[in-house]
């Protein structure tokens, strides 16, 4: 619901101390907050800009405070922030009513602009000395987000001197800008206490950024109490011998926090696979893989039994030995994917035999130059389907000769299934 | 949702088991899915031999026009006959090799050159048999080489000797209709188509004093003429044959009754296998893919072997299989056909498979 001018004014009042107001009044100069803005700035995060002097001064500060104000106006706008027109700033109300130099009176005032942050910046003479403080508050959170304080001598070359404070403060202005979270957690909450289970026992659990703090015992770890903000996320690095490592994110909520924690996933060194081919219905194949880098990188061995037959008079079944080695890894989707895509390579041969006395055991070597599988992965076990390109090398007694391997209903395809362990 | 990802997955499964049990149950579904990078003839498979240190080739050479044909000599027995070009140093020769049907090396090589001496270098043309003199083992052999190209190669002595073009067949590159020998007489004949009406019969031996005789054996029937001669087989006791061609425009396939071979050859009446493995108009590759055998003719279609009887219905055969990659021929007599692999140069006997 939008606020009404009365409402606002009469919710100013209550806020700001009264007694206070006349003091403040006569001590605070007021200069306009902006002139001409760049298009561009008219948009983003709202600021208002308000400059005070330091009790005392009187006028000695009045020159500087303009160019302070002007100063800090354009390199906001520069930043993206979209400065708040003329009327805002030091010239609100709230912001006179209230001690100008405090935190609190900056926030309340530029609350009641309705800004996002607020820029305030100061000047105060000592003798020729000149001293500038500049600060930079989030005004939803109450956050400092950027400060400066710096002092040089009076006459012109204060002037350069505030320009430097304020490029100075350029990058942070505009990393705050960058940064700006508008549903940043306004609480400061913290949890009462952290407990976590998992069915890993031995399973070590250590923070983001620090040494495990235990291990799983009868499935439960305590981890040393630390006063987390409710509503904020921790990384928990959970690790096992035999397992991957995992980050697990864990949200904290008041009270106390009882996690359970997903379980590792194993690392699997064997696979053995059962598939049938295209090509080969009258027969099936088996393979097995090791694993020198778990679940990813194998080497593995496979042998294919398939007949011919054409279960006519006269016609001897013709039966193929294929065994074959390869190398190959998982290059696509991690062990835990549902999907999950590879390539290898090898080298095999086909021995072919005719079930006849008269006729010789024929060869056919080969080379596996091109395979891609895809899994689907249900771990331990998967579904895949293989597709191969062999050439054979019309070594020896063959039967092939030297000639692309394919199918004669396109290139070898295996359907089948394997299970690691 | 594991739940359901599973049931998608034995949907795939189910598909592929179905295929795998119906491939056993159907061999046209067995055949698809059996499709092997391994050649479809395999399990008929007799014999097989390597013939490379046979050909008379040098480094370089190239092989070209490689073909089998499965001849019977004037004493009835049976060869298997390799032709082809080899190309030596940019000069063309033409050579032939002789097998018995159990693949054993009978003869050759016979070039062109010892044919017709150095220089004389010609192409292949074909091989038939029967050659002149009854009882001999020798077969007709035809360079490209007019103004006459047969001569007539005796297996058991190796020896060639020019053979008189009684009937003037002149260079033979069409002489790819295996003749027939009739056992009781010895006579033996050659057929050819004879325009686009009828087929011609020639006794090219055994006749007394070689006398021309050439007879039409039926004529096309009604509507129908003579697009392409396919072919003859014996029957089974070879004492007549059965001849084969493609009528147009119908595209069918006919063949003539049994056609007595002793005697006066009489004439056979017509009958229709009733089956049109062609296209009804052209497309016919003759005579590589059609091969006529005892009791029918077997052709290639769609990439498939088929045997057409002549007493109805066909028996499918394996996949034809790379066709630039192998010959095939089938034997007019016996239960084998050949196959050559030309890259290999591997030749195989093979079971036929009605």
């Amino acid at each position: 619901m939008k606020e009404t001018p009365a409402e606002k004014k009469s919710r100013i009042r209550k806020v700001l101390p009264a007694a206070n107001l006349p003091a403040l009044f006569l001590l605070l100069l007021f200069f306009p907050a902006s002139t001409a803005l760049p298009a561009e700035a008219q948009k983003g995060l709202s600021v208002a800009v308000f400059v005070h002097a330091d009790p005392g001064e009187g006028e000695a500060s009045t020159a500087y405070l303009e160019h302070l104000s002007g100063a800090l106006a354009a390199r906001l706008a520069g930043e993206g922030f979209r400065v708040l027109p003329r009327g805002g700033g030091s010239s609100s109300p709230a912001f006179a009513a209230g001690d100008a130099g405090s935190g609190a009176a900056v926030l309340t005032a530029a609350r009641a602009l309705q800004a996002d942050a607020a820029a305030v910046g100061s000047c105060a003479i000592q003798g020729r000395r000149l001293f500038i403080r500049i600060k930079l508050y989030d005004v939803r959170t109450g956050k400092l987000e950027a400060a400066a304080m710096e002092y040089g001598l009076t006459g012109l070359s204060g002037y350069n001197l505030v320009e430097e404070m304020v490029d100075r403060l350029g990058p942070e202005m505009a990393n705050y800008r960058e940064s700006y979270d508008p549903d940043e957690p306004l609480t400061d909450e913290v949890m009462a206490g952290l407990l976590l289970h998992s069915p890993d026992e031995g399973m070590e659990v250590a923070y983001e950024s620090g040494a495990p703090f235990g291990r799983v015992e009868d499935g439960t770890i305590r981890p040393p109490y630390v006063p987390f903000r409710v509503g904020s996320s921790i990384d928990l690095i959970k690790s096992k011998p035999g397992h991957h490592p995992e980050v697990e994110t864990v949200t904290v909520t008041g009270g106390i926090n009882e996690v359970n924690l997903r379980p590792l996933a194993r690392k699997f060194r064997h696979e053995t696979s059962l598939y049938w081919s295209n090509g080969q219905s009258l027969g099936a194949g088996a393979g097995y893989r090791y694993y020198p880098y778990p679940d990813y990188l194998f080497i593995g061995a496979d042998y294919q039994f398939f007949a011919q037959h054409d279960f006519k008079a006269g016609s001897s079944p013709v039966l193929h030995n294929d065994l074959s080695l390869a190398a190959g890894a998982y290059l696509f989707g991690a062990h835990t994917s549902r999907v999950r895509l590879g390539l290898s390579g090898g080298l095999g041969v086909v021995t072919t035999s005719f079930t006849r006395p008269d006729l010789p055991v024929y060869t056919d070597y080969y080379i596996n130059y091109f395979s891609a599988f895809v899994d689907l992965n249900y771990r331990p076990w998967s579904f895949f389907l293989h597709m191969a390109g062999r050439i054979s090398l019309g070594w020896g007694n063959n039967i092939l000769g030297r000639k692309q391997m394919s199918e004669k209903i396109g290139p070898p395809v295996s359907l089948g299934v394997r299970k690691k362990w | 949702m594991v739940n359901g990802a599973l049931r998608k997955i034995l949907g795939v499964w189910a598909v592929f088991i179905a295929a795998a049990a119906g491939s056993l149950l159907f061999p046209g579904c067995a055949d698809f899915f059996a499709m092997s990078a391994f050649p479809s003839y395999l399990p008929g498979l007799e014999k097989t031999v390597n013939i490379r240190s046979r050909i008379p080739w040098e480094k370089g050479s190239v092989f070209s026009d490689i073909w089998l044909r499965a001849v019977t000599s004037g004493s009835g027995k049976r060869f298997l006959v390799m032709g082809g070009n080899f190309d030596n140093s940019g000069v063309q020769n033409g050579f032939f090799l002789v097998f018995s049907r159990d693949l054993k090396h009978r003869g050759g090589p016979v070039t062109s050159e010892d044919v017709y001496g150095a220089g004389n270098v010609y192409r292949i043309g074909n091989a038939a048999g029967p050659a002149p003199g009854s009882g001999s083992d020798s077969i007709l052999l035809a360079f490209d080489a007019p103004p006459n190209s047969l001569v007539a190669y005796d297996v058991a002595s190796g020896t060639v000797q020019p053979y008189a073009d009684i009937f003037g067949l002149g260079t033979h590159w069409n002489l790819n209709n295996p003749g027939i020998v009739n056992p009781v007489t010895g006579d033996a004949y050659y057929f050819q188509q004879s325009g686009m009406t009828a087929v011609e019969i020639k006794a090219i031996s055994g006749m007394a004093a070689h006398t021309p005789y050439t007879r039409d054996a039926f004529a096309t029937p009604l509507g129908e003429t003579l697009e392409v001669f396919l072919g003859v087989a014996p029957t089974p006791d070879r004492s007549g044959a059965v001849l084969f061609f493609k009528g147009f425009p119908s595209g069918k396939i006919f063949a003539s009754a049994p056609i007595a071979l002793s005697g006066p050859l009489a004439g056979g009446a017509l009958i229709t296998t009733d089956d049109t493995p062609f296209p009804v108009v052209g497309g016919v590759q003759y005579p590589e893919n059609v091969f006529a055998a005892p009791g029918g003719l077997v052709v290639e279609r769609d990439g498939y072997w088929r045997f057409l009887r002549t007493t109805g219905g066909r028996v499918e055969g394996p996949k034809k299989e790379e066709w630039d990659r192998y010959s095939w021929t089938f034997a007019p007599e016996g239960d084998l056909y050949y196959i050559l692999d030309r890259e290999s140069l591997q030749l195989s006997s093979v079971r036929t498979w009605w």
